[in-house]
């Protein structure tokens, strides 16, 4: 956290940040993340206890593209995360809402033995409205569905592979498990097709809403659970994929970065962490990955996240798609979808995630493609609600092809 | 991970590299630490401004009066006149059509006032700004209460030259560039003109307005009172921001609703027309092909003898391997972060460690004035005519690492106003040296 | 030579001492002229650290600066608390120094009357993340910040406010005696370009580290040793509260924050001329390594820039106490003297006030102006420290208030100083007050203090000033004003700085050509002042 503050030394003010903000770009009360970040910094050195200077912060949408294009390393989105850690306590910790919609594990346990009729209400208008009203979640923000049994049941009658030459332990997250388990069977597919073997080591929420959403207590406690379950597995199996991006990239480097966790365990699981797609290219490069895609004649438009970008491997899936014959791929010029996690679900930002995603929805338009593909579900789900169309993680891509 | 070429860099040096590469056939990947050059310089192609301190007129001629070790002497005339010649046709295929000669410099107008020779400038700062037909007021006159119209109303002359900021608009002052002008010698005078109703009015800076005028019917709703503003002027003066996204094409239209010749005045970062510029690079980039990580260093090589096998870069929480036939460094000197100045005065090449002569002690990094020279700005690697980094005996440090762009020693791409066309020039004969098949055109 | 005003006093000197002097008089009914060769604050008041003492750092060696610390201290904090950063400041213990002394540190705060508290190496830490591991115990002292030039302001304008007029850029050049009295005082209108004679019944000659000089005009020897100090300005604060060494004073064992800044100080070593305020690097590193002892993410950090100010040392002429050419100063006592100069010298109407430092400068003027006012006959008593300055309802500054206010009132894009979150309407409001040059505005504004070393608001800045027609030609208003900043910055500058140097390079030469071609040192050609003032760089 100390070090993530001090990066603002390295600002020369050269505005590159603001240029890629995509928050700023769709409204004025964001003044931008040179502002937020570097500038504001200087004025916050935790003396005036008791209260934050800051307003505006609470618009940055923790996108981290300011943080990609600073070329000098400040690390601008982290700087302002931390600030907003200290905005939250200023007031009194969370509100309701962003209690509630941090815990999505929790969510989801709550709705799941009610879970078609759950649905059928987070469908409704009027209930919609009355929960808008309620708590500050915007009437139409996509809602995921709740599943009635979750991944983990599902992985519990898998028969794993008996014939494999690697092995990977499997970081479902919260949305696997809870609301898309045919997203993680996908997941569990492809690695056996690639004679990978897949095990399920016991998890939990990885904590990044309630980090994002600047509780770093409750985060911390999740964090530390959660190292704790996977410690055994960054040594045996030694990797660990996530085919959640935000997920992921909260393993590989935001427990260290907000949280300053630097022992040896939670060391030792970042460095085991691999997006699904990383690791499927590194089996690529290897001459390991079984290329039998069978063709699919379609278009799609291939979105990649802002927090995949944050991994530094660049955009895998592309090289991923690029070998399944007859799939044209066109890629998002979009940087951020505009969501941003738990951001875009918020009645008094959703208007500015929808403008934030006006560029790739019209790009979607305009393309006329059969589908969309996107490594991040919250992106997923929002792409879904604005263009209609099906939107599909890389993977389940990858499944479909090698299916057919 | 595996490339053909990696190319280091994303600035003018890197891009351009890392695009005429993957147009010659190679298979090229980008890592970049982040943005640079293209969104920090004047938005125009710098062939050669000054030497020895005095304005060039002919840069292409002025080549051969350079030190040997200069870049364009180790690059060849031939690569700068073909890198320019390249960047002409992709900027005009991408939209962003270029005027200018590189027989011949030009002037750029700059928000200061002052004219900047240059030898390339994209259309809507290529205007020609009309001077000597009014009486140069000298620097110390300008319009206002102390002499001249009052701003808002500019009444008929020949040459006049109406300089128009858009109220509110922080980066732009048309009383400091009207009075810089009139000290060239032209008869400017300063207005500004109101914006339309819009949702970023309290608070925005070149790059909220840029989009906003990429709108048409913003434009629409601008222009009238930008005409009012500069009625009667010959040419209108007006900062950079005339739209970022479809390249020219807002600027054609603004011009076309105001009725009179449209200027851009170059302004401090981050540059409209460099954004233009990076956006025509990546969606090159994309279309050919070359994927690129920008936001993470590069932080060291593997080496095997005398050859680098693979190229280090910083992950999220591992370090990426890279492997490379070729590597390409267009890291930028002190100033794009591809060298550090360290405190006790020696400098360090940050990827692969290359020689670099650093100084006895940091005094000697910079110059007494501000506005002088300064020998860091001009600090490098040294490298052969074919533009591989040599050791203190003269010889490759390796077999397959070129440098290009502004982390070469030998000049100060400020200073002498090169910094585009040695990225050029470098990079061009960069294409050359690692294709051997002539490039094909664009 | 016709006088330009006929006053009562004269006051030769702008910095901590002379306004506040010229307050008291003011308070005392007296009239009085303030006059001053730059602007006020640009001697040794604005070249410090910018510590309000507790005393503690004299409370082993010097008891007596010690108390008059604490109490000024606490009498600043009464009347002036919108100059204060209440903040509080540490002496930390570190493997290595000597124990024995920390047991007279405690015992000489005792005696002094300074408050102190203990706090274990874990209780330190949590007061001051950044402190070293090593670090084995602290003490807890009632030191702060101060912003001398708010000090001055404010007390300036109280002064003004009852009648007393302070002339900036009014230079003494000579006085005029009849016989063992001065009957006029001449002062170089800098901006006016000649000479005007200010007529008087008392001279007050509170000119620092240049009393001598004051002296030499006046005929009576002053005879004060320039005892330099360098300080090193990192680009962020890096501390909460003062951090000092709790040892015997040396160099490079003081932090001082100031505002968004941190204040590595000092050095002491004797020099020839109050003037010389170069700082060499090797200077530079001393203070960091050193103070990275204390907070080693220092050794790391971005350094904004170094400046020089001159301790304004008094050497009683029958002593010859002190150290010679070259030697370290801090062996001579820094509390301060009122010399009467008419039993010292034969000249009847002249006092000078020497040596002491700024946290006692209101006592320093209260012991002068009681001899004065008994010498007038003057019979009010001293009331400065009671009455409160004008803006101390603001209450302490706070760090954040700048960030604060521009939250408050969305004026984001107002920003004309990024760095320091100066707005469009203050720096309209002080053209409007008469400010004409980009330097002025820095002072009073803190524009281009930041870590961009303004590279942004000084063209903003200067196209205000064209704008509201102040005279000049503004592109070389800008160009004298970078070079200004550029002075002394060669000695701090590499990594992050460096840069940021060459972006700025490439901005003011690369984009605009500006090269301040045929235009010599300006800001020697116009007599304006070499300063890189504190709070800030």
């Amino acid at each position: 956290m100390l070090h993530v503050e001090q990066t603002a030394d390295r600002c020369i003010k050269c505005n590159v940040c603001n240029t890629v903000c995509p928050v700023s770009a769709v409204t004025d009360l964001f003044p931008g993340p040179k502002y937020e970040g570097p500038q504001g910094q200087r004025f916050r050195a935790g003396i005036d206890t008791g209260d934050s200077p800051d307003h505006s912060l609470d618009y940055c949408s923790g996108c981290g593209l300011c943080t990609q294009a600073c070329p000098e390393g400040v690390m601008v989105a982290e700087i302002n995360q931390v600030a907003r850690e200290r905005l939250v306590t200023a007031r009194g910790g969370l509100g309701l809402r962003d209690k509630l919609i941090s815990r999505p594990s929790l969510m989801g346990r709550l709705a799941r033995p009610v879970a078609p009729l759950a649905n059928l209400m987070m469908a409704a208008r009027p209930v919609r409205v009355a929960v808008e009203k309620a708590i500050g979640v915007h009437r139409a923000a996509p809602m995921p569905r709740f599943s009635g049994t979750t991944f983990r049941s599902w992985a519990r009658r898998h028969r794993a592979l008996s014939d494999a030459t690697r092995t990977v332990a499997y970081f479902h997250g919260c949305a696997v498990q809870e609301f898309e388990p045919e997203m993680g069977a996908a997941v569990v597919r492809v690695l056996e097709r690639n004679r990978v073997r897949v095990t399920f080591p016991r998890q939990a929420c990885c904590g990044l809403p309630l980090v994002s959403n600047g509780d770093f207590e409750a985060g911390r406690a999740a964090a530390v659970r959660l190292v704790g379950r996977l410690r055994a597995a960054a040594d045996d199996p030694g990797v660990i994929v996530a085919n959640s991006t935000s997920c992921g990239m909260t393993l590989k480097a935001k427990y260290r970065e907000l949280l300053g966790m630097d022992d040896a365990a939670t060391q030792a699981v970042s460095k085991a962490v691999y997006d699904i797609c990383e690791y499927l290219l590194e089996l690529a490069d290897e001459d390991a990955l079984d290329r039998s895609f069978a063709p699919l004649r379609a278009k799609a438009v291939y979105h990649p996240p802002c927090q995949l970008m944050a991994h530094g491997v660049g955009t895998p899936a592309l090289d991923l798609l690029a070998m399944v014959p007859g799939l044209e791929v066109e890629r998002s010029r979009a940087g951020c979808c505009g969501t941003a996690g738990t951001y875009g679900t918020k009645v008094e930002k959703y208007q500015i995630a929808m403008d934030v995603g006006a560029g790739l929805f019209e790009q979607v338009t305009e393309a006329r493609p059969d589908f969309v593909v996107c490594d991040s579900e919250t992106c997923r789900w929002h792409i879904a609600k604005a263009t209609g169309l099906p939107v599909y993680h890389p993977v389940q891509v990858l499944d479909r092809a090698y299916q057919v | 991970m595996r490339a053909d070429v990696v190319v280091v860099g994303a600035g003018p040096a890197g891009l351009a590299t890392a695009v005429r590469l993957a147009e010659a056939g190679r298979q090229v990947r980008v890592i970049a630490r982040g943005n640079g050059f293209t969104h920090w310089g004047a938005g125009a192609v710098d062939a050669l401004g000054r030497l020895g301190g005095e304005r060039v007129e002919r840069p292409l001629e002025a080549v051969g009066r350079l030190a040997e070790d200069h870049p364009y002497r180790l690059a060849g005339e031939a690569a700068l006149r073909d890198g320019l010649d390249w960047f002409a046709r992709f900027a005009a295929t991408a939209g962003l059509a270029h005027a200018g000669d590189p027989e011949r410099n030009r002037d750029q107008v700059t928000a200061l006032g002052v004219l900047r020779p240059t030898c390339l400038l994209p259309e809507p700062a290529a205007q020609p700004i009309p001077k000597g037909s009014g009486e140069p007021r000298g620097p110390g006159g300008f319009g206002g209460p102390q002499g001249g119209p009052p701003m808002g109303r500019v009444p008929v002359g020949r040459g006049r030259v109406a300089v128009v900021n858009f109220e509110g608009f922080r980066d732009f002052s048309p009383a400091l560039c009207a009075a810089g002008l009139r000290g060239a010698g032209v008869d400017a005078v300063p207005a500004s003109a109101p914006l339309p109703p819009w949702d970023h009015a309290r608070y925005f800076t070149a790059v909220e307005l840029a989009r906003a005028i990429d709108d048409d019917g913003f434009r629409r709703r601008l222009a009238p009172g930008l005409a009012r503003a500069a009625a009667g002027a010959d040419v209108v003066v007006v900062p950079a921001v005339l739209g970022v996204r479809g390249g020219h094409a807002p600027w054609a239209d603004l011009q076309r609703l105001v009725g009179t010749p449209l200027v851009e005045a170059a302004t401090a970062p981050p540059s409209i027309p460099g954004l233009r510029l990076f956006a025509a690079y990546r969606r090159r980039l994309d279309a050919l092909g070359v994927g690129w990580q920008f936001g993470f260093p590069a932080l060291g090589v593997e080496r095997d003898g005398d050859r680098v096998t693979a190229v280090r870069s910083e992950g999220a929480s591992r370090e990426i391997v890279m492997h490379c036939q070729e590597l390409v460094l267009a890291t930028g000197g002190v100033a794009g972060h591809g060298i550090e100045a360290n405190r006790d005065g020696t400098l360090t090449e940050v990827v692969a460690g290359l020689p670099v002569e650093g100084f006895p002690d940091r005094t000697a990094f910079l110059g007494e004035r501000f506005l002088g020279e300064h020998p860091l700005g001009a600090a490098g690697v040294r490298v052969d005519a074919e533009l591989r980094p040599m050791n203190a005996s003269g010889s490759p440090v390796h077999a397959n690492v070129r440098c290009v762009g502004g982390l070469l020693a030998g000049h100060d791409p400020t200073v002498e106003g090169s910094r585009e066309g040695v990225a050029l020039a470098t990079a061009t004969r960069t294409a050359e040296l690692l294709a051997p098949t002539p490039t094909p055109a664009t | 030579m016709t006088p330009l005003l006929e006053t009562e006093v004269v006051v030769a000197g702008g910095g901590a001492t002379g306004v506040a002097v010229l307050r008291d008089l003011a308070l005392r009914g007296v009239s009085a002229v303030l006059v001053e060769r730059f602007d006020l604050g640009t001697g040794t008041s604005g070249r410090w650290h910018g510590l309000l003492h507790s005393g503690a750092r004299y409370a082993v060696r010097d008891q007596e600066s010690a108390r008059e610390c604490i109490e000024e201290n606490t009498v600043l904090r009464r009347i002036a608390p919108h100059t204060v950063e209440d903040i509080g400041g540490l002496f930390v213990l570190l493997p290595g120094d000597d124990e024995a002394y920390a047991g007279k540190f405690v015992e000489g705060c005792l005696a002094s009357g300074i408050p102190t508290e203990e706090l274990s190496a874990a209780e330190a830490r949590r007061r001051e993340p950044l402190l070293a591991p090593d670090v084995t115990l602290a003490f807890a002292v009632p030191d702060g910040g101060i912003d001398s030039w708010a000090l001055l302001r404010s007390m300036a304008a109280d002064a003004e406010a009852r009648g007393s007029r302070v002339l900036v850029r009014h230079p003494v050049v000579g006085v005029e005696r009849d016989g063992d009295r001065i009957t006029a005082v001449r002062v170089h209108d800098q901006v006016a370009g000649e000479d005007r004679l200010i007529g008087c019944q008392w001279v007050v000659n509170a000119a620092g580290a240049w009393a001598g000089e004051i002296g030499r005009m006046a005929g009576v020897p002053i005879r004060m040793i320039a005892g330099k100090g360098v300080m090193v300005v990192m680009a962020s604060r890096y501390v909460r509260g003062v951090v000092n060494a709790c040892r015997k004073p040396a160099d490079g064992d003081i932090i001082v924050p100031q505002h968004e800044v941190a204040i590595l100080g000092t050095t002491s070593v004797q020099v020839d001329s109050p003037d010389d305020i170069a700082v060499a690097p090797a200077d530079v590193d001393r203070m960091i390594d050193m103070c990275a002892q204390m907070v080693p993410s220092l050794a790391s950090g971005r350094v904004l820039r170094a400046f020089a100010g001159s301790r304004p040392l008094y050497q009683p002429e029958s002593e010859d106490g002190g150290a010679s050419d070259g030697g370290d100063t801090r062996e001579v006592s820094r509390t301060f003297t009122v010399l009467d100069h008419a039993s010292r010298d034969g000249l009847g109407n002249m006092l000078s006030i020497v040596g002491g430092k700024l946290t006692t400068c209101r006592q320093m003027a209260e012991a002068l102006v009681d001899r004065l006012a008994e010498r007038m006959g003057v019979t009010e008593p001293c009331r400065t420290a009671t009455e409160v300055l004008p803006g101390a309802d603001h209450g302490p500054h706070r760090l954040a208030a700048p960030l604060a206010g521009v939250e408050r009132d969305g004026a984001y894009g107002e920003l004309i100083c990024e760095c320091e979150l100066v707005t469009r309407g203050q720096v309209r409001a002080a053209i409007a007050d008469g400010l004409t040059e980009l330097e002025d505005l820095r002072r009073k504004l803190r524009l281009g203090y930041g870590p961009c070393q303004a590279a942004f608001c000084a063209w903003r800045a200067a196209g205000m000033l064209a704008e509201e027609g102040s005279g000049g030609d503004p592109l070389a208003g800008l160009e004298r004003f970078l070079e200004e900043r550029w002075r002394g910055q060669r000695a701090t500058i590499w990594g992050d700085q460096a840069r940021q140097a060459l972006l700025n390079h490439a901005i003011y030469r690369g984009i605009f050509d500006l090269h301040g071609a045929g235009r010599p040192d300006e800001a020697a050609a116009a007599g304006l002042p070499r300063t890189e003032p504190v709070g800030g760089g």
